[in-house]
């Protein structure tokens, strides 16, 4: 048999490049998948507590284990400098972080920076008020109704209160939206309940000594039955405050710390709010590991959070939510 | 279907063999691969349920060690030192302390209680939590429940000692009731040991640590003890089958949950009740699964190029000389038969036994269909020849007769010399009539023919009429079949001018018009009637008319077989005007006849 090379050799060309293209695929493919790229997630929060985090950190953990990727917490100096928070964020891009989760030190300036940056990997925000659950926002953020929760815990200080009580509420540090939304939250619910309402602010929360220190002196200058904190920086610092000037007043918060379950299981704080800070970093990390999965089976899961009291906070809900399997 | 049937006519053999191997093998690679796979991953996932059900086995029998050791604990205490103690007179510190401190990696505390909730003794010592009223937790009341017994709790964060720096404990309560005797009194209490659930925890997390699936543990209500993801599900976040497993009887089942599908092995936790669960979702075998199915693709793809390569290489074998064979007949299919195409030697004769022989037969049949062509065309020239022949012979009696009867007259009138030269044109006209056979003539003779026929009737006819011949020189060399226009002339004498008061006149003229040759006869006469004209040519027109009858209707026939297509009489005529006859001949120079005349003769039969 003659073959003719030009005409007669094009399917045995064709054959063999085949081959060659499936074989390279086969090995690129099989090379892929050994040396895949394990993925990065920066975790940059304010403050500098790194067990301030740590529930979050495990919510956000869980899903990196099962994603083939890990989370480093990247803590800040201060509670509220956003160009040291800035700072981080560009370090942490540039050292090739695959995703930001981001705990705003300021919730509008970062933010806007983020959204003026236009980095090219995800980024989400934790405890940011601005929506709930998976926003359609340029950035999304994971955090529970702050407002509704502000709400919920000054009713809760109405009612077990008498309307004559002065309240003092530590703002605490308002540039953060879960903050200023909780206080929002708060006064609505107190305003005209009330005998007297307290601000105390004006304390520059760059240090937790520092806030510390200003409550202090707002406890020593300024008589209240009932002093009202909403987070975790403030609650600690003000249960130190009191514990060093043995204070014996009445303390509702929003924290998560162990300090303030401690506390509240004492006669200090009457009641805790306390958002489920496991959720909002697993739904996170769900968010930038796997958006897809986050929108299909976790689109419209709103961030749980609790009002708890003594009575109730060894309750079989409220204790597997105030006492993380972390220790 | 039809649409099939139709596509697969047009195709050609080669790409019908090619398209139909390849079918077969891919549905046969296929289905072996299917095969071949589903097993594999049939095998891989019982491979994975034997391996968990290995280390589920070596979890329960490490779980039911630690439980026993905590139930030795508890046993301990309470018949060697409970039952043996009069609370009145002796402490239990000690012991319990003793206890405590050899197992202190597995325990939180060791607490008695009497029914009222009063804490007879504890290790370690820690001061008692404000306003706990220890008869409202349920390992307390459990203990009452079934006073023989020994409780185990769920996970739960101890709630009886003040702990520092914030600390917090997540036990699982075994509590049991026991006998206090007071000053010879028996009376009921509870004995608590509390479990370090950090220690199962660790337990579970080394298994868990690596692998595929997961293990859990869960009461024999569902309620989870642990969970890798026990906090997510706390949450809400993350679902799991947990009352569906702690109601299965142990051992191993598949189910569709949260939609996953997985495989389940359970076992019963000795004393306690417990289940321990061990999942695995088909989709995390995907990894091995997944790579075994990308090898089997790349073999599969492989082996189907070179399946597809082969029957390429096959059908073009069998196929290319059937192929060869048809294009060497295809100018057989459009008909054409000439030298070219009716030349065997082009046959194509190659390939396998069958084609070659295929190959022969065509050439014979060819061999055979051209010695039948030739035959035939030979045939049909002798029939030819015959049809030309028998119209000849019908001519020479028709003009015979008219020049014999002139030459009766001439010598009847005495007129001698003008017989001698009559028949003398006519001896010259016979011998142009015969041209040695040849029924193909030059014009110029076919003239020299019609000039003597007219010399032979201006005698016969007295001079009555005149005729001029009016000859093109260029068309002297062409073809004519012979005696064409003797009888034109004839009819013109005859039909136009003889009965003519006044002078008749003849004209004959020769030219080429449109590469077509036209011999035309004119008269003056009185015309022909037009049904006359119109039956001139047909059939009707040979019994009519003086003489044979045949002129025109013989001329035009012969034209007319001769030479096909348009050839043949034109008769024009108008009353009392005249008659024109045109004779339309193809342009063939008569040397180009012969020669074509004469290979024809000589040609092979």
């Amino acid at each position: 048999m003659k073959l003719h090379l030009n005409k007669k050799s094009l399917p045995v060309i064709a054959v063999l490049l085949l081959i060659i293209i499936v074989i390279g695929i086969f090995m690129i493919t099989g090379k892929t998948n050994e040396n895949g790229k394990r993925k990065h997630i920066s975790f940059i929060v304010y403050g500098d507590d790194n067990e301030r985090w740590e529930n979050m950190r495990q919510g956000a953990g869980l899903v990196c284990g099962e994603n083939d990727a890990d989370i480093t917490l990247v803590t800040m100096l201060t509670e509220d400098d956003v160009n040291e928070q800035i700072e981080i964020i560009e370090r942490e891009i540039s050292n090739g972080a695959d995703a930001l989760i981001i705990a705003a030190c300021d919730s509008g300036a970062i933010r806007e920076y983020i959204n003026s940056r236009k980095a090219r990997i995800p980024v989400v925000f934790v405890e940011a008020s601005q929506s709930t659950g998976l926003a359609l926002n340029d950035v999304p953020d994971f955090c529970p109704d702050d407002y509704r929760m502000g709400y919920e815990l000054g009713e809760t200080l109405v009612e077990n209160e008498s309307d004559i009580v002065t309240v003092a509420v530590i703002s605490g540090n308002t540039k953060r939206d879960s903050v200023a939304m909780r206080e929002k939250g708060l006064k609505d619910a107190i305003t005209g309940k009330v005998g007297k309402e307290l601000s105390w602010t004006g304390s520059r929360f760059g240090k937790s000594t520092q806030t510390r220190v200003f409550i202090q002196r707002a406890l020593v200058s300024e008589a209240t039955d009932v002093i009202v904190t909403l987070d975790n920086t403030t609650t600690d610092a003000l249960l130190d405050a009191m514990e060093n000037l043995n204070q014996s007043s009445k303390v509702y918060a929003i924290s998560t710390s162990n300090k303030a379950v401690y506390y509240l299981n004492g006669t200090t704080i009457k009641a805790l709010g306390f958002p489920d800070e496991f959720s909002m970093g697993y739904l996170a990390a769900m968010y930038v590991l796997d958006r897809s999965k986050a929108r299909n089976t976790y689109a419209g899961k709103e961030i749980e959070y609790r009002i708890v009291r003594k009575e109730d906070m060894y309750d079989a809900d409220n204790q597997t939510l105030l006492f993380p399997f972390v220790n | 279907m039809d649409f099939l049937k139709e596509e697969y006519k047009k195709r050609s053999l080669q790409w019908t063999i090619s398209l139909s191997f390849t079918l077969i093998s891919i549905i046969s690679i296929a289905s072996m691969a299917i095969a071949f796979y589903t097993h594999s991953t049939e095998t891989i996932r019982s491979n994975t349920i034997e391996m968990n059900k290995q280390v589920i086995d070596q979890v329960s029998l490490n779980l039911n060690s630690y439980i026993r050791n905590m139930m030795g604990i508890s046993d301990t205490m309470c018949y060697s030192v409970i039952k043996n103690t009069d609370l009145t007179y002796e402490r239990i510190n000690k012991e319990m302390t003793l206890l405590y401190d050899a197992n202190k990696d597995n325990l939180t505390s060791i607490v008695c209680a009497s029914e009222d909730g009063a804490i007879i003794a504890a290790s370690p010592l820690s001061a008692r939590k404000p306003g706990v009223d220890l008869k409202k937790e349920k390992w307390f009341q459990d203990a009452f429940d079934e006073i023989e017994n020994i409780h185990f709790s769920t996970p739960h964060v101890q709630n009886i000692f003040e702990n520092s720096n914030y600390r917090y404990y997540w036990v699982v309560s075994l509590s049991r009731c026991v006998e206090l005797t007071n000053m010879g009194n028996v009376r009921t209490g509870v004995l608590l040991v509390d479990m370090n659930y950090s220690g199962i925890e660790r337990m579970f997390e080394k298994v868990n640590d690596g692998g595929v699936g997961f293990i859990y543990l869960c009461d024999a209500e569902g309620e989870i003890i642990y969970h890798p993801m026990q906090k997510a599900i706390y949450a809400g976040l993350v679902k799991e089958n947990n009352r569906a497993h702690a109601s299965h009887p142990d051992g191993v089942f598949s189910e569709w949950f949260d939609g996953q599908e997985r495989d389940v092995v359970v076992r019963t936790v000795g004393y306690t009740g417990w289940k321990i669960v061990s999942v695995t979702t088909t989709s995390e075998l995907a990894p091995d699964m997944g790579q075994m199915r990308n090898y089997m693709f790349m073999v599969f793809i492989i082996i189907l190029s070179l399946i597809v390569f082969g029957n390429y290489i096959i059908s073009y074998v069998v196929t290319d000389p059937i192929r060869k064979l048809e294009d060497s007949i295809a100018y057989l299919e459009e008909g054409v038969i000439n030298e070219e195409t009716m030349n065997e030697d082009n046959i194509f004769i190659g390939g396998s036994h069958e084609i070659r022989h295929l190959g022969r037969t065509i050439k014979s049949m060819i061999r055979q269909m051209k010695k039948l062509t030739d035959e035939m065309v030979k045939e049909q020239k002798a029939k030819r020849k015959s049809e030309l022949d028998a119209l000849q012979s019908q001519i020479n009696p028709h003009f015979l007769y008219n020049t014999l009867d002139s030459v009766v007259w001439m010598i009847e009138s005495e007129r001698y010399k003008e017989a001698i030269s009559m028949v003398t044109a006519l001896a010259q006209l016979f011998r142009i009539s015969l041209s040695k056979g040849n029924n193909v003539i030059s014009i110029h003779d076919e003239i020299v023919h019609a000039r003597n026929y007219l010399n032979i009737q201006k005698v016969r006819f007295k001079n009555k009429f005149t005729a001029d011949i009016e000859i093109d020189p260029d068309i002297e060399n062409y073809a004519t079949i012979k005696l064409i226009v003797q009888p034109l002339l004839e009819n013109a004498i005859y039909y136009g001018v003889e009965h003519m008061d006044g002078e008749g006149r003849i004209i004959l003229r020769g030219y080429e018009k449109d590469g077509d040759i036209y011999i035309s006869v004119s008269d003056n006469g009185m015309g022909i009637p037009q049904e006359v004209l119109d039956t001139l040519l047909t059939d009707k027109a040979r019994s009519r008319g003086k003489g044979s009858g045949i002129g025109l209707w013989n001329v035009n026939q012969r034209i007319q077989t001769y030479f096909k297509g348009d050839y043949g009489l034109i008769i024009e005529s108008e009353l009392d005007e005249g008659t024109t006859v045109t004779i339309h001949l193809p342009k063939i120079p008569i040397e180009e006849y012969r020669k074509e005349e004469g290979r024809n003769e000589t040609a092979p039969k």
